[in-house]
């Protein structure tokens, strides 16, 4: 059995810079998303899941 | 492996940007995967994306090309303090972002997997992207394998066995590999070594006996659940001075942990208080002189904390006390030779990690053929005092066993559910992404199988194959949806007798999801592929139907390959379990036993 590579080879951009982009919103659910890990005790991770691994330092 | 889509970038001068905005141990252990790449692909260029309170650390690595620090209290404390909305301090955020997205990178891999990161990976243009992202419609994106694992199994607190940055290395490795071709070959070379970083020289003031043997103890963890007490750091301490005259011990930790430092002295033997053999730099120290102390040491032993993959990337021995609720197998210290105790109900003893110290201090003399508990016996600590405890070491296994980092018992006991299912995880996704396939539950032998594991892996079977039958159903639903859109000869405009049929089979596919559902919700051992399910159904990804139903139908065949491995791993298991047949030579009837014995009286 051998590994897919679509599975592996990321998300391929032709024309990066040309891809369209809502840099504001994401400006803002960057910004949203720093403040909202602030206030957690722990760093956010995407939809509600639990910090990858939360060594303190 | 398949072929790959149009390679973007076969240049082996490509530029790399990693996103790392998790705390430091997520930022030392990112460091050491890039180590790693680094010696692969040295013509790669790195620039890392790293907290300002954390690039101390960043800014040390001599062969990262570039650090961009995010001033998290810079671009949130206005908003935070109600002094400015969100959208005025977009103006802030903007200026930060702007060399970052100047030219397109080559790579953009996001190793912070939090929601922020994915937002910052969407803005920055690249040919390829790893991690978490953004898409055009600003939907959260997660598109390659490794990255949904981390998704589905590591943030969720599935139990899996690869450590995360064994991850973090093969996810870059294989997609340089698939971008820019094969890397050089530099050998069986360890990456862990004490020219990691740029540290300073070790402080006089406190190496200024070349005669003793220096151990650090980091008091403290990230959480009050991981720390160890302080009276127990300093009771393993005591007992380590009395026996070994040679050796000293430093505290470190931070401003906020004088109070553990406090108990600690409180509870050192008096003898030893005082006496320069115990010297402390709790809130004394900054990185540099941080990293110079573990670097100088023969041992830290610490609690869950950055310390350890401090000490890992210094190659200075680590003797780690688990407790609390933590995953070894992902974040315990890397390399080979560090040792964990840690226990199954009651807290650590201390009698139990000076036995393990002891042990692997002595490593040059025994050689690992002394077995643990008889040398834990020879320090007059008894299998009473070893009941619970769980004693580990680290080993760096070889590429031909699968590689990476895996943790070999010093006391054998029985598995249990939670490791099963790791080792079997473990093997899943070195399947689905490495290519690579170990013999099943080679890992396991009879005697680690207890009378708990089998019952519940006999349950787990039933369900099992209801859940394969279920992911089949899946795979032909799709396929049936991907042909018949196929056949079509628009997308948006079609024959109401299509479309109702497209929907019904879309409506029998959502049910079908339901009974997945339940089906992985059934069994402790079937969560893991429930969640992976979630994952892979969120990151489908097309721009048709046909695309959309063709990624689900391969959806529901990845999950059902998992599933197959997994049901070889219960077969496996529960062979083990089986009554085996003596061998004849073996079996005295119990007729010519009788005769033996009248026959000697």
């Amino acid at each position: 059995m051998s590994a897919d590579m679509r599975l592996l080879q990321g998300r391929v951009v032709d024309e990066p810079l040309a891809e369209r982009k809502d840099v504001e919103g994401l400006l803002v659910g960057f910004i949203s998303a720093l403040i909202e890990e602030q206030r957690l005790p722990e760093p956010l991770a995407v939809e509600t899941k639990n910090p990858v691994h939360g060594e303190g330092g | 492996m398949n072929a790959p889509t149009q390679p973007s970038c076969r240049r082996r001068r490509a530029r790399c940007l990693i996103i790392q905005l998790a705390r430091l141990g997520d930022t030392l252990q990112s460091l050491m995967a890039l180590k790693a790449v680094k010696q692969l692909y040295p013509e790669l260029e790195l620039h890392m994306v790293v907290r300002e309170r954390f690039e101390a650390a960043a800014k040390k690595v001599h062969w990262l090309d570039g650090v961009f620090t995010l001033p998290t209290r810079q671009l949130i404390g206005p908003v935070l303090t109600g002094e400015n909305t969100i959208r005025q301090s977009l103006g802030d955020a903007a200026r930060w972002v702007s060399p970052l997205v100047e030219k397109p990178w080559d790579f953009v891999v996001n190793w912070s997997f939090s929601s922020a990161s994915s937002y910052l990976a969407g803005l920055v243009p690249a040919f390829v992207k790893l991690g978490y992202s953004r898409r055009t419609d600003n939907t959260f994106a997660c598109e390659d394998g490794w990255s949904q694992y981390m998704q589905a199994f590591v943030q969720d607190r599935v139990d899996q066995n690869i450590h995360v940055t064994d991850i973090l290395t093969t996810q870059l490795l294989t997609a340089l590999q698939i971008h820019l071709g094969e890397p050089e070959n530099v050998g069986n070379n360890t990456v862990t070594s004490k020219a990691f970083f740029a540290t300073d020289p070790p402080p006089r003031e406190v190496f200024d006996s070349p005669f003793t043997k220096w151990i650090a103890i980091q008091l403290g963890a990230s959480q009050k659940e991981k720390t160890w007490k302080a009276g127990s750091w300093a009771r393993t301490a005591s007992i380590i001075m009395n026996n070994h005259p040679e050796c000293g011990i430093i505290l470190l930790g931070g401003r906020e942990e004088r109070e553990l430092e406090t108990a600690f002295m409180n509870s050192l033997e008096a003898d030893f208080a005082g006496n320069g053999r115990v010297r402390s730099f709790v809130g004394a120290t900054d990185f540099d002189k941080w990293a110079s102390i573990i670097g100088s040491c023969q041992w830290l032993f610490s609690a869950d904390t950055a310390a350890v993959h401090l000490a890992s990337v210094l190659g200075t021995r680590v003797l780690n006390v688990s407790v609390g609720p933590v995953k070894l197998a992902e974040t315990g210290p890397y390399g080979n030779g560090h040792y964990v105790v840690s226990s199954a109900h009651e807290d650590v003893t201390p009698e139990a990690v000076y036995a393990a110290w002891s042990y692997g201090s002595g490593e040059w003399s025994h050689n690992l053929r002394v077995p643990f508990e008889k040398h834990a016996e020879g320090l007059g600590i008894g299998k009473d005092v070893l009941s619970n405890a769980r004693v580990q070491r680290s080993k760096i296994r070889p590429s031909e066993e699968g590689g990476g980092v895996v943790y070999e018992p010093m006391i054998k006991r029985e598995l249990r559910v939670g490791e099963w299912i790791g080792m079997a995880m473990g093997h899943i996704a070195r399947t689905w992404y490495c290519g690579w396939t170990p013999a099943v539950g080679s890992e396991i032998t009879r005697d680690l199988v207890s009378r708990t594991l089998v019952q519940s892996l006999r349950q787990a079977e039933k369900q099992l194959a209801v859940l394969s039958r279920l992911l089949v159903e899946g795979h032909l639903m799709a396929s049936s949806i991907s042909r018949k859109s196929m056949s079509l000869h628009s997308q948006k405009i079609m024959d109401v007798r299509d479309r109702m049929e497209i929907q019904e089979l879309g409506a029998k596919l959502a049910e079908l999801d339901q009974h997945i559902d339940a089906a992985t919700a059934s069994h402790v051992v079937l969560e893991p592929i429930g969640k992976m399910s979630k994952v892979l159904m969120h990151n489908l990804h097309g721009n048709s139907l046909v695309e959309i139903s063709r990624a689900s139908a391969a959806a529901y065949q990845q999950l059902n390959h998992g599933a197959g491995i997994l049901r070889d791993w219960i077969k496996h298991t529960l062979s083990l379990a089986r009554p085996v047949a003596v061998m004849d030579a073996n079996v005295v009837s119990l007729a010519s036993r009788r005769a033996g014995k009248e026959s000697t009286t």
